[in-house]
């Protein structure tokens, strides 16, 4: 459906995309996930024509479209601050490209009050300046903008990145629901590493104007294939090697000391129980830290040359006090291992 | 809660000495003086009269800069506001219109034409400060976004960036409006006999007595114009104000031009803008440094190159005091209005009152009524002894010049 074939982005001298090569399926919810100044909004902008590349080529269904404009590629975009128009009422704001397009004053009010209804705006709030409106409302404006033309692609420029947390859960579900049930191709854009997670399809992992790795949020996040991917996506310890030295000693994986190891924080457990079947090794240590989060606890384990950081689910019952010794049980086998250890 | 402010007011002496004095100087020289000049043109001897109005309508010169400054105003706001339009959207072909418009070749209207031309290119550097920061504020996304929706360069002008323009665009049309109309020095100078306009006209008319109520009635109706287009401005304000409703927005981007013909025609364009503005700056600095010969026939040449000039005026007192005068007088009353309203502005804000509001607004008469009525309204008042300055009679003064 959409294919990125080796693009280049370049501004004054700075790439600003190295050489990206992606391809999108039709109907997926496809997530460009990276930390800012990445070259994300470029990719995006490259796909909407918004950005010409100083190499290679765009090609959606099959066609090249490098050199077509903008409003010819049949994108829609939501951009990153939503963009409405302030002279115009929400309404005008959603009617503005069926008016570009002269559909016929009848059919603009149906499209209009149709695709209204769909992202939840009321007849009361389409005739307001969308100055009136809230972040969350402004947002649904924009995504209603973008779908009444009835793009091929709908393109997603981190439409949740300016709203409080609360209305973020919410909206990230109706976005989904509004996808699923529209099925149109969606390349969305975030930061955020659980907007990810929860609602794509795919992810690539962009990293200083390059693709770390593609792959479905639990190939991401289970098999992070470079240690960037793996530091950005959730939350990991790194592993000294003492301490995987030890882990060696009794475990049929045998890990390299030499090289870059993280183990993910819900990966570790506290106590000597053997849960997991045996496959788990158990090594001693002391807690020095323990953060308190309502739902858990997040604890801090000194074991041989590691902090090792551990989440436990206390439900109620009082939590260890720093400086007591307890035990970390740890799967060799989830370990992951990066480069060389400088 | 107004009253337990006016009280905490009234126990500060400092306050109370300061709001005297305001008082005093609001009266003195803000408000009586106006009122005297309605009250002189219209009840010149206690009892209403017209015969300012008719000596205005029987006097020929008086009519003709009447109508002479109105058409100025509106062709210049209308000259500004496509010359803004044309640099707000680097279309040539407003552009080349502006100028060849302005253009001192125009013949049976030329002395028309330079005047205009003249205050174009001095008024339009304030104006397009203005409009250049209104257009900084545009969101570039909106541009982008109108694009991908499929609007045409000409869409999205009209459509999308004009909206956001146009209050400032408004208010720079009619703040160039008013600058025509009150306009002084450009027609002095190149106006000559068959451009007469109201500003040099006032001035002319009360330096003589008898006509000295022409004099009043012209500067009454300069004012009476000014605040009319003031109180117009102030509604298309209010009216609407686009703020970007996003609190990033993007900043516009420079457009590449897409044909290298039409990229460098608009940079010539821009340039030759450029020796526009910048050549009266160029030759005033020439001219300078040439003898009397060379400025009259207005010959340019090397050998004619002098000092002397600079010479004389930094060594004789008669050529030096005029100029010194002035920068004393600029320098003294900047320091004071700026010192005075500084510390009154400071009681005003701490003391919100109705009577502090008042106060606000009257301080504004000089910004809002033209500079020739105020001036007259000060010289026809305090020519002869007044109670409110203690009888003394001002005219001709040193205190009336920094006053003004
Ligand atoms: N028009 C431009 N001119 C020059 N440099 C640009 C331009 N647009 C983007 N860049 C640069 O390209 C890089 C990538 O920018 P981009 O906007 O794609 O980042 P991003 O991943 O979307 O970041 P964010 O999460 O902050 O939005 C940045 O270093 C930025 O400074
Ligand atoms: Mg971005």
């Amino acid at each position: 459906m959409i294919r990125f074939d080796h693009i280049q982005v370049t501004f004054d001298g700075f790439t600003a995309i190295q050489d990206l090569d992606l391809q999108v399926s039709e109907g997926e919810f496809f997530t460009l996930l990276g930390p800012s100044g990445c070259g994300k909004t470029t990719a995006l902008r490259t796909l909407a024509g918004l950005v010409d590349p100083s190499a290679g080529d765009v090609h959606i269904n099959g066609r090249k479209v490098t050199q077509l404009p903008s409003d010819k590629r049949e994108v829609g975009m939501v951009f990153q601050n939503y963009a409405l128009f302030p002279s115009m009422s929400v309404e005008e704001n959603i009617a503005f490209g069926l008016k570009v397009r002269r559909t016929g004053s009848a059919e603009r009010a149906r499209l209009v009050a149709d695709i209204a209804r769909r992202v939840d705006l009321s007849d009361d709030q389409l005739q307001k300046n969308v100055s009136e409106l809230s972040g969350g409302q402004q947002q649904r404006v924009a995504i209603a903008r973008a779908l009444v033309l009835k793009p091929k692609i709908l393109l997603l420029d981190e439409p949740l990145s300016n709203l409080d947390a609360k209305l973020r859960q919410q909206l990230r579900i109706e976005l989904k629901e509004l996808q699923a049930e529209s099925g149109i191709t969606t390349v969305y854009v975030t930061h955020d590493q659980d907007e990810a997670l929860t609602m794509s399809d795919r992810i690539a992992v962009f990293n200083k104007g390059q693709v770390e790795q593609v792959g479905t949020p639990q190939e991401i996040y289970e098999q992070s294939s470079t240690e960037f991917v793996c530091n950005f996506i959730g939350d990991s310890s790194l592993l000294g090697p003492e301490l995987t030295s030890h882990l060696n000693r009794s475990s049929s994986r045998t890990l390299d000391p030499a090289k870059l190891s993280y183990l993910r924080v819900e990966k570790a457990a506290l106590g000597f129980g053997q849960g997991d079947g045996g496959r788990s090794v158990a090594v001693d240590g002391r807690i020095t830290g323990r953060n308190y989060h309502g739902q858990h606890s997040r604890y801090t384990v000194r074991s041989f040359d590691s902090d090792i950081k551990v989440l436990v689910n206390e439900s109620g019952r009082p939590g260890h006090e720093v400086g007591t010794p307890v035990q970390v049980r740890i799967d060799p086998a989830q370990v992951l291992q990066y480069g060389a250890l400088a | 809660m107004s009253r337990s402010i006016g009280g905490k007011m009234l126990r500060s002496p400092l306050v109370v000495v300061t709001m005297v004095i305001l008082t005093w100087f609001t009266a003195a020289f803000l408000l009586w003086p106006n009122l005297n000049l309605l009250v002189e043109t219209f009840f010149p001897s206690g009892q209403f009269s017209g015969r300012a109005v008719e000596k205005l309508l029987s006097s020929d010169r008086a009519m003709k800069s009447l109508g002479n400054s109105f058409l100025l105003a509106v062709v210049l706001a209308v000259t500004l506001f496509v010359m803004t339009f044309a640099t707000t959207t680097n279309h040539l072909l407003f552009l080349g219109n502006a100028i060849r418009a302005a253009g001192p070749q125009a013949h049976p209207l030329r002395r028309f034409f330079a005047v205009l031309f003249v205050m174009t290119f001095a008024t339009t550097t304030n104006h397009l400060l203005f409009l250049g920061n209104a257009i900084r504020d545009v969101d570039y996304q909106t541009i982008e976004a109108a694009r991908n929706m499929g609007a045409s360069a000409w869409t999205i002008l009209r459509r999308v960036v004009l909206p956001v323009l146009k209050p400032t665009l408004f208010a720079v049309t009619i703040l160039s409006f008013l600058t025509g109309l009150g306009a002084l020095s450009a027609p002095q100078v190149l106006g000559g006999e068959e451009f007469q306009t109201i500003t040099p006209m006032i001035l002319t008319f009360a330096n003589t007595s008898t006509s000295r109520d022409i004099a009043a009635l012209l500067a009454i109706i300069l004012g009476v114009a000014t605040i009319a287009m003031l109180a117009v401005m102030t509604r298309l304000e209010r009216g609407g104000t686009y703020y970007s409703v996003t609190k990033v927005s993007a900043p516009l981007q420079k457009q590449r031009i897409a044909s290298p013909l039409a990229n460098a025609v608009v940079h010539a364009a821009a340039y030759l803008l450029f020796l526009i503005y910048a050549s009266p700056l160029v030759l005033i600095l020439l001219y300078s440094f040439m003898d009397g010969a060379a400025i009259s026939t207005g010959v340019l040449t090397l050998e004619r190159f002098t000092l002397e000039n600079y010479a004389r005026v930094l060594s004789q007192e008669s050529a030096l005091r005029p100029f010194i005068v002035s920068i004393v007088y600029s320098g003294l009353a900047a320091v004071i209005t700026v010192g005075g309203l500084l510390f009154v502005t400071r009681i005003l804000q701490k003391y919100r009152t109705r009577i502090t509001g008042t106060f606000e607004y009257l301080l504004h008469i000089p910004w809002i009524l033209p500079a020739a009525m105020i001036a007259l309204g000060l010289v026809m008042t305090y020519d002869r002894p007044n109670p409110l300055l203690g009888g003394l009679v001002l005219s001709g003064t040193t205190v009336i010049l920094l006053v003004s």
